[in-house]
């Protein structure tokens, strides 16, 4: 028996993997993630760019291949990476793998996007992210893992995309994994039993950790409520946070409708003091400047598309 | 081999055991009875990534059937629940790999099956690890260089129950420290499910000089005999469910 295996995975530039069941060859081109379970691939299929997750443990594959294939029978916007294949190939001649493709993402994590882009972004990216784990949710799962790492904006399309399934759970279930920093758990403010106020708890702390006052994983105190308080940046939406630390929003839609509330409010006052710049009426003064308009132009184009 | 508990020990430790025993015998016999071996080692925060005398812990999981993993003190939460859980699903595939030679008729891997096939047999493992009852013997060492680790071993052992919790299935948990005053080891808490009782535990424990890790280990298993009948198990984890809903 195994112990203490190392569920990555090294392969060169150029090499090839062949599918043993079917049949597909893959080029590798670079390493795009390693994690505590395998290591994922830039890969190429003929001329297509995918990404190709590999790990010595063959159950992390056989599990994430479930997920992604109950999340395909969703119809329209897609929950997660397509998946493309599921095979073993010899990586060595003695050692052969279980490996699966997915369409590879080429995207920005959440956290880099909101530094870069602006904070007004946070409004169409919830809305987005909210409808998709509402959906998730009515099938009767959560994501689990939910944190700015697994979450990637489409450099194309500008859309939110939840990578990494490893923490899909279905409801009433143990949370199969999370990270600290966004577990209720670890806050003291409710258990590890999958239900749809888990994903809100981890997606509340996300949005807390845009607002560049806080500094969650320097905080030795283990007091979320306090954090909030620092949260300058955020103050119009604090209620909202505050609502869903609580564990008190019942479903992902019902957080979206009041942010959608919040942003319908917020989108009249840039407006009145556009000729007035008066940093009282500003509304993240300290973050958003002119070109905020701009951006908060693109929320309103995502608020009505969905 | 009784199906439908799983049985665990889970060493913490941060050297090699000094005296008595061979702890690596000593597990390999505690493997015999169905028992699996995890073993944490802890790491001093200036020590780098595996020192020589950490080895033990590798060969000690090794020889009990377990998973091991060396790391330092503030992942010890994360590492304890990834542990517990891989040595449960390593026994559960070994149960339903004895499963699927009946059915086929040979000696078959799940890695011997097509994707296919194999999601459904994973399936079913994750169904299990879910749903069986647990019983994890927690083994702390307080030998004096542990001290300053202490309260990472008991945030730990808090974050480890909060996940237990969660569980469909039913769970009990004890505790015991090695060396202890005049003894080589010392049960702390009695086999339980109640989560609130780590806190309790903690500040009673005592530094002490040698490390008798065989020693400890096989005097710590006896008590895996008196883990409450399945029928009280049930009434109490009732009740405990119940009452965890409306706190916090
Ligand atoms: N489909 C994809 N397209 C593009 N990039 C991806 C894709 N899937 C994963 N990645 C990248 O690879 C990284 C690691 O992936 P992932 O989180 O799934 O691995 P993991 O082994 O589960 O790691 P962790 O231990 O962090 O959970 C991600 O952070 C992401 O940047």
């Amino acid at each position: 028996m195994t112990s203490s295996i190392h569920p990555t995975v090294r392969l060169n530039k150029h090499q090839q993997l062949k599918g043993i069941w079917n049949k597909r060859t893959y080029v590798i081109i670079r390493l795009i993630g390693e994690g505590a379970r395998g290591s994922i691939y830039l890969a190429l299929l003929g001329n297509r760019y995918v990404a190709l997750k590999i790990s010595q443990d063959s159950s992390v594959i056989t599990a994430e291949v479930n997920v992604l294939k109950m999340l395909k029978k969703v119809q329209g916007q897609p929950l997660g990476p397509l998946l493309l294949d599921v095979d073993d190939a010899y990586v060595s001649q003695s050692s052969k793998l279980a490996f699966y493709v997915m369409e590879y993402i080429d995207g920005v994590p959440l956290g880099q996007w909101i530094e870069r882009e602006g904070l007004s972004w946070m409004f169409p990216i919830s809305f987005q992210l909210l409808s998709q784990l509402n959906q998730l949710h009515q099938l009767g799962y959560i994501y689990g893992d939910l944190k700015p790492d697994n979450i990637l904006i489409d450099k194309r399309t500008k859309h939110a995309r939840l990578i990494d399934v490893g923490g899909v759970t279905a409801f009433n279930r143990s949370i199969r994994e999370y990270t600290t920093w966004y577990d209720r758990g670890y806050w003291k403010m409710g258990d590890r039993r999958a239900e749809p106020t888990y994903d809100l708890f981890a997606y509340a702390v996300c949005l807390l950790n845009m607002d560049p006052h806080v500094k969650i994983q320097k905080s030795s105190e283990r007091d979320i409520l306090k954090l909030l308080n620092q949260a300058k940046s955020l103050k119009p939406i604090h209620h909202v946070l505050n609502h869903a630390f609580h564990g008190k929003y019942q479903s992902a839609l019902e957080m979206k409708k009041d942010l959608e509330h919040i942003n319908a409010q917020q989108m009249k006052k840039p407006q009145s003091n556009y000729n007035t710049p008066s940093p009282k009426l500003n509304v993240w003064p300290e973050t958003i400047g002119i070109s905020s308009i701009i951006f908060i132009h693109v929320a309103l184009f995502y608020y009505f598309i969905l | 081999m009784k199906t439908g508990t799983i049985r665990q020990i889970l060493l913490i430790t941060d050297g090699c055991s000094n005296q008595g025993e061979d702890p690596i015998k000593v597990s390999s016999m505690i493997a015999q009875k169905g028992i699996a071996v995890n073993v944490i080692g802890v790491l001093d925060d200036d020590q780098t990534e595996e020192p020589v005398g950490l080895s033990e812990v590798n060969d000690i999981a090794n020889s009990g059937n377990g998973i091991s993993r060396i790391v330092y003190a503030d992942v010890l939460s994360e590492t304890v629940q990834t542990v517990t859980r891989q040595a449960m699903t390593q026994t559960i595939q070994g149960f339903v790999s004895k499963e699927l030679k009946q059915i086929f008729g040979k000696e078959t891997n799940e890695e011997d099956l097509p994707p296919e096939t194999r999601g459904e047999v994973q399936q079913v493992v994750e169904d299990l690890g879910e749903t069986v009852d647990l019983q994890v013997l927690i083994l702390v060492d307080t030998s004096a260089s542990m001290q300053h680790k202490m309260e990472a071993v008991k945030d730990a052992i808090d974050d480890f129950i909060l996940s237990l919790q969660a569980r469909a299935g039913n769970h009990y948990y004890s505790i015991f420290q090695f060396p202890a005053r005049n003894q080589v080891v010392k049960e702390l808490l009695p086999w339980t499910n109640d989560g609130k009782r780590v806190a309790k535990v903690f500040p009673k424990l005592a530094a002490g000089g040698i490390t008798p890790t065989g020693a400890a280990l096989k005097q710590a298993v006896r008590s895996f005999e008196d883990v409450p009948s399945a029928e009280e198990w049930r009434d109490d984890s009732d009740d405990i469910i119940d009452s965890s809903y409306g706190s916090s």
